[in-house]
């Protein structure tokens, strides 16, 4: 392994490549979502023309009377003081808005995440076991349609099943409404509510770990030092689990660094069909109503998100695989 | 309305003489029970949360300085105005316990109610009525801009009367002081601050209305519990009043299928693609009410040569099948209209305008004598239709337009517009040739359908005369109807308007838009007004405590 200061040493570097890197996904960010059509002052009113002593007083107090570039430089400037902005819509500074939707959307996503990999793994080692056997077939088949089902599509039709024809798993939101419920009953209202949503975001992900795990396995199977341990004559369990498994589960770690960002995507449609109120749903409500720095605000976190987990899994290889050193002059 | 659907199976004649029996009684009891509009009906009970589906968060909570329906969902419940209307239109006491009107209609003098306290238990003075209408609604209301502008001034000679002079005589005036258009604010909690960031604004709103704020979880819900002190006794009925955020149609169907939420009400609210499947749900009330509208599609006759000759817009208003369109397009739910004024407006509606029935052979003919014979590919010439995306009163009705236009050799282009971009590129830019999309009348022409009209509409501003159809004579006609306080007058100036646009043909209303409310029929006296989300204080459950008679008002 690389020593303790090499390891320093890259963790900085990453941290200093993500300072332009978040500066260039502002400056796109803001280019992009400002060229796109629309008025947020017009998105804010009703069916009826909006006073121009509204409209005037909107504009000067949301900074958009002034030119697209000095919008841009006043922006970075709030920034790197540590200011994301003040919603148009929600009257309220970004970061409080971002804030308060983050706890239910990493309710969401933590065990979706933690499904996903554990039994992507699990099915993609059962499915390697016996290559082309009726388990192997049912998991590839199953990771397949996982894979292709529109996780839009497959919300809906988890609600139809299990809220409507079974009636086992409420449909929309986070808790039951107009009910105090305190202690385990609270928390069994809370799992209840979290059961779909964390299904329908993490079977393609589990999907895809799966075939991953799956394809790696076989691949490892192959490796000289497995048929030294075969030939050793040590127990299958042990050669899956103390053998196998380590090796082949770097290109799941990879994929987990990736699966952040995807988990966080398709968290916006999963969080909009069961009206869930996380980060997800801010972003795609905030498309609608052209709130520019909420939206700006949420790119940012998802940005920073994705290069600290991938950060983090760059340094879990470590860990994993002693072979791989971040030391530049080795 | 619709009772229990009744599914019999092997029934002897007598059995079904005994259920037919049965279903009458049940339905003359319902009947007597939920009958709309008026005094509250039936014998309301105490208690309930009823749980209603919204889209999305309201930007805010101060309905003075915004006017959309989904901030007005739920303000309407927190604060009052002056009066409120019922499904008429009709103005009815609320803050006022009565008015009166000058015969030249230019002053309106309101006596207020005695016992009105705000939330935080300060008392409701004519001070805050004159400092709602000249510095939040009368400034920043979109809806009643042209009817708060007029007002030249509002004296308060005590501390119950509010006087109001007006410039000009102004017919619609009362229309604008109801919760949604004309909510009144406390004075002492906004003088001298911010009225755009003031923090009563998200959090503890202080209103008249009958529910308070308990808790604003965004993206979640709003709940809202009973306030103890309104001002009608024994009202509301309900302990709460929570209104859950889904912003998916098919989701909200589907969590009023498995109770998790007990009504879905307004336009913008309501999963019209499940509307067949919800009307056919046991144990529903469901109500068409609403503000009424007019559907159809409006031509872009300034910028566009070809619609700019009369014949081919008029070509296009017989190639046009209305009644397929409202079947199909609408799931039987939207209404044939034929005027730019509904007749849900009935006084004001002309029903001898110049009419434009169906017919493919004289749209036909009318093209071709417009010199557009049909080319290679059977068609004439290509024209956009632009249209809001995910708006349910446009999406299908669009594509029914596209198809019968193209039979009279009209290419169609449909350009579905996410409302923003739709808001910019229509009403700013005029970049379109034909739109189609519903736009709210209101009880009164000079409302909503002046606004389309008049020369001094065509402002850029969205929803306002993006035709740029201009006739002196209908603007006069329009100031005469506004400014006269003799209804005949009023009524005749409107039907000349119509008669004049009908013919000159800047716009073909095809439809009155459908207002499908929806609510389990445990809970009784909902959907009484025309704005269908106020007065929630006449709900009641049925399963809550009996009252007895004289332990709450029962005058609306």
């Amino acid at each position: 392994m690389s020593s303790d200061g090499s390891v320093k040493t890259y963790i900085l570097r990453r941290l200093i490549h993500a300072g332009p890197l978040l500066l260039c996904v502002i400056v796109f960010n803001f280019t992009l979502i400002h060229l796109a059509p629309g008025d947020p002052i017009e998105s804010l009113i009703g069916e009826f023309p909006a006073p121009d002593a509204y409209v005037e007083e909107m504009k000067r107090a949301f900074g958009l009377d002034q030119s697209l570039h000095v919008q841009l430089w006043l922006y970075i400037k709030a920034i790197l003081k540590g200011n994301l902005g003040f919603s148009f819509y929600y009257r309220e500074p970004v970061l409080t808005v971002i804030l308060e939707r983050v706890p239910a959307t990493l309710q969401l996503m933590v065990p979706a995440l933690l499904f996903s990999v554990v039994f992507g793994v699990v099915l993609g080692v059962l499915a390697a076991r016996k290559p082309y056997s009726l388990s192997d077939n049912s998991v590839s088949s199953f990771a397949l349609l996982g894979y292709c089902v529109p996780v839009f599509w497959l919300g809906q039709m988890l609600m139809l099943v299990f809220s409507i024809k079974l009636g086992w798993l409420p449909s929309q939101g986070i808790r039951t409404l107009g009910a105090e419920l305190q202690g385990f009953a609270a928390f069994g209202d809370r799992l209840s509510h979290l059961l779909l949503p964390v299904l329908a975001l993490s079977i393609r992900h589990m999907a895809i770990n799966a075939r991953i795990m799956r394809s790696s396995m076989l691949e490892v199977s192959y490796e000289d030092y497995i048929t030294l341990a075969r030939s050793k004559g040590l127990a299958e369990k042990k050669i899956v689990a103390g053998h196998m498994l380590p090796n082949a589960l770097l290109p799941v770690v990879t994929i987990i660094g990736l699966d952040v960002g995807f988990l966080f995507t398709g968290s916006v449609l999963v969080e909009t069909v069961f009206g869930w109120p996380g980060i997800g749903r801010l972003m795609y409500e905030s498309i609608l109503k052209r709130d520019y720095p909420v939206l700006m605000g949420t790119f940012m976190i998802t940005t920073v998100l994705v290069v600290v987990t991938n950060l983090i899994v760059d340094i879990v290889y470590l860990w994993l695989d002693p072979r791989v050193k971040y030391d530049r002059k080795k | 309305m619709k009772s229990p659907s009744t599914r019999s199976m092997g029934l002897s004649w007598g059995s079904y003489g005994l259920v037919a029996i049965a279903i009458l009684l049940t339905t003359v009891a319902f009947l007597k029970e939920v009958a709309w509009g008026g005094p509250v009906q039936g014998n309301p009970r105490r208690g309930g949360t009823l749980i209603l589906a919204i889209t999305t968060d309201p930007s805010t909570l101060n309905c003075g300085i915004e006017s959309s329906q989904i901030v007005a969902t739920v303000t309407t419940q927190i604060f009052s105005g002056l009066i409120h209307l019922d499904e008429n239109s009709d103005p009815h006491p609320e803050l006022a316990k009565s008015w009166d009107i000058s015969p030249d209609g230019r002053t309106y003098t309101f006596r207020l109610r005695e016992n009105v306290k705000w939330h935080d238990g300060e008392a409701l003075t004519s001070a805050d009525v004159k400092y709602s209408f000249e510095n939040l609604v009368g400034k920043y209301n979109a809806r009643g801009r042209e009817a708060y502008g007029n007002i030249s001034s509002i004296e308060t000679p005590d501390r119950q009367t509010v006087v109001v002079r007006l410039k000009n005589p102004y017919s619609p005036f009362m229309e604008i002081l109801s919760a949604h258009d004309g909510c009144i604010m406390p004075k002492h909690i906004y003088e001298g601050t911010d009225v755009m960031t003031n923090p009563h604004n998200l959090k503890n709103p202080i209103g008249t209305g009958p529910f308070k704020l308990k808790e604003w979880v965004r993206g979640s819900h709003i709940t809202l519990v009973r306030n103890e002190n309104y001002h009608k006794k024994g009202r509301p009925f309900l302990d709460s009043l929570i209104f859950r955020i889904i912003p998916n149609a098919a989701s909200r169907a589907i969590a009023f299928e498995t109770g998790e939420i007990q009504a879905i009400t307004g336009s913008q609210s309501f999963p019209f693609q499940q509307l067949d499947r919800l009307r056919k749900l046991p144990n529903i009330i469901f109500k068409d009410i609403g503000s009424p509208s007019v559907i159809g599609f409006h031509f872009n006759f300034k910028d566009n040569p070809i619609l700019a000759k009369r014949e081919v817009r008029v070509a296009m208003a017989h190639a046009i099948d209305k009644d397929f369109i409202v079947k199909r397009g609408f799931a039987g739910s939207g209404r044939l209209i034929d005027s730019i004024v509904p007749d849900g407006i009935p006084w004001a509606y002309n029903p001898k305008v110049p009419k434009y029935p169906h017919s493919v052979e004289k749209a036909n003919a009318l093209l071709e004598q417009a010199g557009y014979p049909r080319k290679g590919g059977g068609m004439r010439f290509s024209l956009r239709l632009a249209y809001e995306a995910g708006n349910a009163n446009s999406e299908r009705p669009s594509e029914i337009v596209r198809e019968q236009l193209r039979q009279v050799g009209i290419d169609i282009k449909l350009e579905r517009l996410e409302r923003s971009v739709m808001l910019t590129k229509i009403f700013q830019k005029y970049d379109f040739d034909l739109w189609w999309g519903p736009l709210t009348t209101r009880g009164h022409p000079a409302l909503g359908v002046a606004r389309l009209y008049t020369t001094s509409s065509i402002t850029g501003g969205a929803f306002t005369n993006f035709t740029r159809y201009s006739n002196p004579r209908v603007d006069q006609l329009f100031d005469l109807a506004v400014q006269t306080t003799k209804k005949e007058e009023m009524v005749k100036a409107y039907h000349e308007i119509q008669d004049i646009i009908m013919r000159e043909l800047p716009s073909v209303p095809v439809a009155d838009r459908m207002q499908p409310n929806i609510i389990r029929d445990e809970f009784r006296g909902a959907f009484t007004s025309t704005e269908n989300y106020e007065r929630m204080d006449e709900i009641w459950w049925t399963k809550g405590t009996p009252l007895k008679e004289g332990e709450f008002d029962r005058d609306s």
